[in-house]
């Protein structure tokens, strides 16, 4: 059984990481996640989109000059669906007292939604480029293994790093059943809850073979000191540094909070 | 014929016990009936102890027990006594089996970790699970995929191996654990042609460099030739138990038990026609041909 | 019964077996997800692994994987999905709670499990979606929730009338196909938790 090349590329299957060699890949992991909190909160501080805003284009710019545009079409690829949901939403369709700016027929548009929906838009923003930034550039092994350093479970890096493997595949395996039965037609023929009913039944047997290999990886995993007691190594080797950098990044999310609150 | 003591191997050389079960028996939490009961048998060192039988005869259920699953992890009523590496399976403090005992199983892939994303990782897992030094992870793993003919393979993903290539990187992982006793259960049921040639010459290879296995098959086509003793279990009790050639040799007999290989059954065949071709069944196709040419020869 | 007070407590419930079953469950999270986006329903089903293991191994266990789904959609696909962890695990300890107290035993009693399902879901999420997105997700409801909103009512009011207009007969699918799972497992490769509260 020869794997298809095509559908089992290393980037679908590590989804946001990117193999790289830029300064943000050599800033410890632990420091970019945590990087993430201040951030989006002094994103979401203030009721401006001035904020918000200055991050974002800061970010932008840092992350082009360090040849990371992928960040950033990443973040837009994500954030688009939802910054054209909130223009129409709060810039078009709710109700307000005040004059719209400019009106073709029944569509109005109206200054103060537009302001809400790109205050909101660039909080978001905000916030999912600072997570995708640190996700791009932290391999999930070397991730799980400064976890693990810092005394998160091991078992826990387990599921987390088993999900990040189960959730590309099954999403492979469940699009290639729909893509084929689409390709036959199926989509054309029977009512809603008949073509579920047929797609369900198409999905069931991987579903619960996944469920009834459950057994098998756990007695592998006994086998393979799963449940044993002690100090964890890696192979990779994670320089455990910046603690006191990342505790600091965390703590300076408080003041930002009371900060928001007193404004 | 219960007869694990007698020794009957091949060699006839006496080596150590490693596992003995006594008046042993079984039932699962989830089942009414026993899987295993009233089995009695002793595993020897350095030797390979092929085990088979039909569907539902407890083979696995043995393979698990050995391999320190149950009770521990599989939950069931136990009866009679077991041994493995002289823990009691049933006061075994926990990993006391585990640690010495490789397990692989019959499916390639769900018996992986599922959370790696190369054959090294993967194989790397179980010796970080133990605290190890990275350099001899580095150096244990490089040296289990080499010998299973996979260091070329050490970055792929393990979902991207053949089924072959996923049960070697499985043996691998045992391997790396370095641990004495392999325990494979039915390692080529789900294999192609290619994946079994190559899972079956690995195990043959560790095999002459005196490992301890212990093989589970329903199909003995490829194994007997490097099997030193074969143990034929039905309704979860041991219902023969010899050295593959003196056992085979009234395949007759075994036919509701045991599938027999096709060069046996034709070896079997020819002898109840008239042609003198022995008293011991051939062990593969090429030694079935040898004693056709010998009684060629002998004849013509 | 001790297989229930296993599973209700923090301290028992996670056995290899529940650690195995978390990843399972998020892949299958997932499949739900894939599969609206397909057919394109104004469905999310993205609950069902949580709900399934909720059943399986109860409501500690079926936290943490719904934590756990949310967070690695979040880290490896989209940042967004990151505050509905909250919504996922509260999923999981109704369900979980709810399978230990019996509330699979009977038809009748399922459908109070599929209410409280609903109600768990509007309580938590409602909040994220409102402080957080200012009532938007990105996905096929935002055209509901935008019907409410030009209709006059406030985002708060949009959002749940959105919610009660399309999470009854999400969280009734879930339930049903989280069964129908179950169901396809043999009794012997189920968790003891699941022997005690499921059924069949």
């Amino acid at each position: 059984m020869e794997a298809d090349t095509t559908t089992w590329s290393p980037a679908r299957v590590a989804a946001l990481y990117d193999v790289g060699n830029t300064w943000l890949h050599r800033v410890h992991p632990l420091t970019k996640l945590a990087a993430v909190l201040p951030l989006t909160v002094a994103g979401f501080a203030g009721d401006s989109i001035r904020v918000p805003a200055v991050i974002l284009i800061v970010a932008v710019l840092t992350l082009l000059v360090s040849r990371l545009g992928s960040v950033v079409l990443k973040s837009l690829r994500l954030i688009a669906p939802m910054t054209f949901a909130l223009f129409v939403i709060h810039g078009v369709v709710r109700p307000y007292e005040s004059e719209p700016i400019a009106s073709w027929g029944p569509i109005s548009i109206n200054a103060e939604g537009l302001a809400l929906a790109g205050t909101t838009a660039a909080r978001l923003a905000v916030f999912v480029i600072a997570v995708t930034s640190a996700m791009t550039t932290v391999h999930p092994k070397v991730f799980a293994t400064a976890l693990i350093q810092r005394g998160v479970s091991h078992k826990l890096a387990y599921a987390y790093l088993a999900g990040a493997e189960l959730l590309p595949e099954m999403r492979l395996r469940a699009s290639q059943i729909l893509d084929a039965q689409q390709s036959r037609g199926f989509d054309t023929k029977g009512s809603l809850p008949r073509r579920f009913r047929t797609l369900f039944a198409l999905l069931k047997p991987l579903l619960v073979s996944s469920l009834i290999g459950v057994e098998m990886r756990t007695l592998a995993l006994e086998s393979r000191g799963f449940s044993r007691l002690g100090r964890r190594t890696s192979a990779v080797e994670v320089e455990d540094r910046g603690k006191l950098l990342q505790r600091s990044l965390l703590a300076a999310a408080i003041p930002l909070v009371v900060l928001a609150i007193l404004w | 014929m219960v007869s694990g003591a007698r020794g009957p191997d091949s060699t006839g050389s006496r080596t150590a016990v490693f596992a003995g079960f006594q008046e042993f028996g079984v039932t699962y939490d989830t089942a009414s009936t026993p899987s295993l009961t009233g089995l009695t048998l002793e595993l020897h060192s350095d030797k390979l102890t092929l085990i088979t039988g039909p569907s539902g005869s407890g083979k696995s259920t043995l393979v698990r027990v050995l391999a320190g699953f149950i009770p521990r992890l599989l939950h069931g009523k136990i009866e009679g006594s077991a041994e493995v590496l002289g823990n009691d399976v049933e006061s075994a403090p926990p990993n006391s089996i585990t640690d010495s005992i490789g397990m692989v199983f019959d499916n390639p892939f769900d018996q992986l970790t599922a959370a790696t994303k190369t054959a090294f990782d993967e194989t790397a897992y179980a010796l970080e699970n133990e605290g190890l030094h990275p350099a001899e992870i580095v150096d244990r793993v490089m040296g289990a995929l080499e010998s299973v003919g996979l260091a070329d393979l050490a970055g792929h993903h393990p979902r991207r191996l053949s089924g072959g290539q996923s049960q070697r990187l499985a043996i691998a992982c045992a391997l790396a654990q370095q641990k004495p006793i392999l325990v494979l259960d039915d390692p080529t049921s789900q294999l192609d042609p290619t994946g079994t040639a190559e899972v079956v010459s690995m195990v043959g290879k560790l095999r002459r460099e005196h490992t301890t296995v212990v093989l589970v098959a329903q199909d003995l086509t490829h194994w007997l030739a490097i099997a030193d003793r074969l143990v034929i279990l039905d309704g979860g009790r041991v219902t023969a138990d010899g050295s593959p050639a003196s056992l085979l040799a009234e395949p007759g007999l075994l036919a509701d038990q045991v599938m027999i290989p096709r060069y046996v059954a034709i070896w079997a065949e020819l002898r109840s026609r008239g042609i003198e071709l022995g008293d011991r069944a051939p062990l593969g196709t090429d030694q079935l041909l040898a004693s056709l040419q010998a009684s060629d020869g002998a004849g013509g | 019964m001790t297989a229930i007070k296993d599973a209700l407590s923090f301290k028992t419930a996670f056995t290899t077996t529940a650690w195995v079953l978390i990843p399972v469950a998020i892949g299958i999270n997932m499949i739900g997800r894939t599969f609206t986006q397909v057919l394109n329903l104004p469905l999310f089903l993205d609950t069902i692994g949580t709900t399934m293991l909720a059943f399986l191994a109860g409501p500690w266990v079926a936290a943490v994987a719904g934590v756990l789904t949310n967070l690695v959609i979040g880290l490896t696909l989209e940042a967004t999905s990151i505050p509905f962890g909250i919504v996922n695990a509260a999923i999981g300890i109704v369900a979980g709670v709810m399978a230990a107290r019996g509330f699979l035993r009977s038809t009748g009693k399922v459908i109070w499990l599929m209410v409280a399902l609903t109600v768990t879901t509007i309580v938590t999420a409602t909040p994220i979606v409102v402080l957080v997105f200012e009532g938007v997700s990105g996905s096929g409801v935002d055209a509901v929730t935008g019907f409410f909103v030009a209709s006059g009512q406030g985002m708060v009011e949009s959002v749940i009338g959105q919610q009660l207009l399309t999470t009854p007969g999400d969280k009734i699918l879930t339930v049903l196909l989280a069964f129908a799972l179950i169901k396809g497992v043999p009794a012997r490769y189920r968790p003891p938790f699941a022997r005690e509260v499921v059924p069949f």
